[in-house]
């Protein structure tokens, strides 16, 4: 539902059935998943440069993976779409770019500790994408642009200068200003 | 002990983001391994992109691509899947990113670079130019002075590094841009273990260093 989008109740709708998914195998919950995901992957993937016919086949295999990696999910740890944009990102680096996507080991005991309490996460999941969208909406434009190019350009940021005919420096400091926006506005929600 | 040298927001926007190339991303991400700032610096990178997906005016697909997913559900895992393999061993790096490319870590292929250096080759990408390596450095072991042709990202594993910007220990991060001509080193009391990528050959500066391109590929 477009309206339902980022809510806190689809927030946690989408995280309970990805939890689903890994505790038996519901495919109730796939579906739903599916339906609403499956066509924003595509999306992603067509903005990056993807043709129609290869962003259909990747985002029904991101699904897939989103499928078999269930039990890797901790809603504790990141919100659904946040953990299905990761998956399909790696994907199209792997599919597209042939390369792969390094990541943190899946035992490191640290990834844990820096994490607040189980209680007040599931309020901050709630919300968490609702106010770091409002922040993405009133980031001044210029700055917009280069968040939205790191997402979306496949493109180092010394192309992306090239390419906006602004220095690098300019990138860089576009990206750390915006970063300290969407900071503040995630304040201890984070 | 806690890292005080960080990637900056752009480097953590390209690794999140997934533009950063292989080498240059193996760097950050063992980097943010060692450091817990750097893990919610990431996190919240990501939630930015699952946000930015979230957004996306939906594709509609084909009216039987669920049913092919679903059919699909119960086969093996797919053949385009680039899983990098689990390492056979344990050691220093056995929870580190740079697990799954180093594989058995008791017996890896170090190769003496000249004296006091030795050197592992890790990934090579976009055509073998951009690499990460792990290097070796004895105490006190002089550096050549060099210059880029594209960014070098190092992380410092085991040791002590000075380079621009001051002493280096374990878990802290460098990086630099295509246009600084530099000369790392090594302290007199300490050797160095560090992972460092680049992109493009290098420029050795000097009559010793422009004889060393000549017989080593770095």
């Amino acid at each position: 539902m477009k309206d339902d989008r980022g809510s806190p109740t689809a927030v946690e709708t989408f995280a309970r059935q990805i939890v689903a998914i890994a505790e038996h195998g519901d495919r109730a919950a796939f579906g739903a998943l599916f339906g609403h995901f499956a066509p924003r992957v595509k999306a992603y993937l067509m903005r990056l440069g993807a043709p129609a016919a290869v962003a259909e086949e990747l985002s029904q295999e991101a699904m897939l993976l989103v499928w078999r990696k269930a039990a890797y999910y901790d809603p504790r740890k990141s919100q659904a779409s946040t953990w299905i944009f990761t998956i399909a990102r790696n994907l199209r680096i792997d599919a597209i770019r042939r390369e792969a996507h390094p990541e943190l080991h899946p035992d490191e005991p640290a990834l844990t500790p820096s994490q607040p309490p189980a209680v007040e996460e599931t309020i901050a999941a709630n919300q968490q994408e609702q106010r770091l969208r409002a922040a993405l909406k009133v980031l001044p434009p210029d700055q917009a642009e280069v968040v939205a190019l790191s997402f979306f350009a496949d493109k180092a940021h010394g192309d992306i200068c090239r390419d906006l005919g602004i220095p690098l420096g300019t990138v860089k400091s576009r990206l750390r200003l915006a970063m300290k926006r969407l900071r503040a506005a995630l304040g201890d929600v984070l | 002990m806690t890292p005080t040298h960080h990637p900056s927001d752009a480097t953590l926007f390209e690794y999140g983001g997934g533009s950063l190339s292989e080498p240059l991303a193996l760097v950050v991400v063992t980097h943010i391994s060692m450091c817990t700032e750097c893990r919610d610096r990431l996190a919240e990178i990501e939630a930015i992109g699952g946000v930015m997906l979230e957004d996306l005016e939906p594709e509609a697909l084909a009216p039987a691509a669920f049913a092919r997913t679903l059919a699909r559900l119960d086969e093996g895992a797919t053949a385009s899947s680039r899983e990098i393999p689990r390492p056979a061993s344990g050691g220093p790096f056995a929870r580190s990113p740079l697990a799954p490319y180093l594989g058995d870590v008791a017996d890896l292929p170090w190769k003496r670079l000249g004296r006091g250096i030795e050197t592992v080759d890790v990934v090579r990408r976009r055509g073998r130019e951009t690499r990460a390596t792990l290097f070796k450095v004895a105490r006190g072991t002089p550096l050549p002075s060099h210059g880029h042709r594209g960014r070098e990202m190092t992380v410092v594993l085991e040791g002590k590094l000075y380079d621009e910007g001051g002493a280096f220990v374990a878990g802290d991060f460098i990086e630099h841009d295509a246009d600084i001509i530099h000369r790392p080193s090594i302290p007199a009391d300490e050797d160095c273990l560090c992972l460092i990528a680049v992109e493009g050959r290098l420029k050795f500066q000097g009559v010793f260093g422009r004889l060393i391109p000549l017989f080593v590929d770095i």
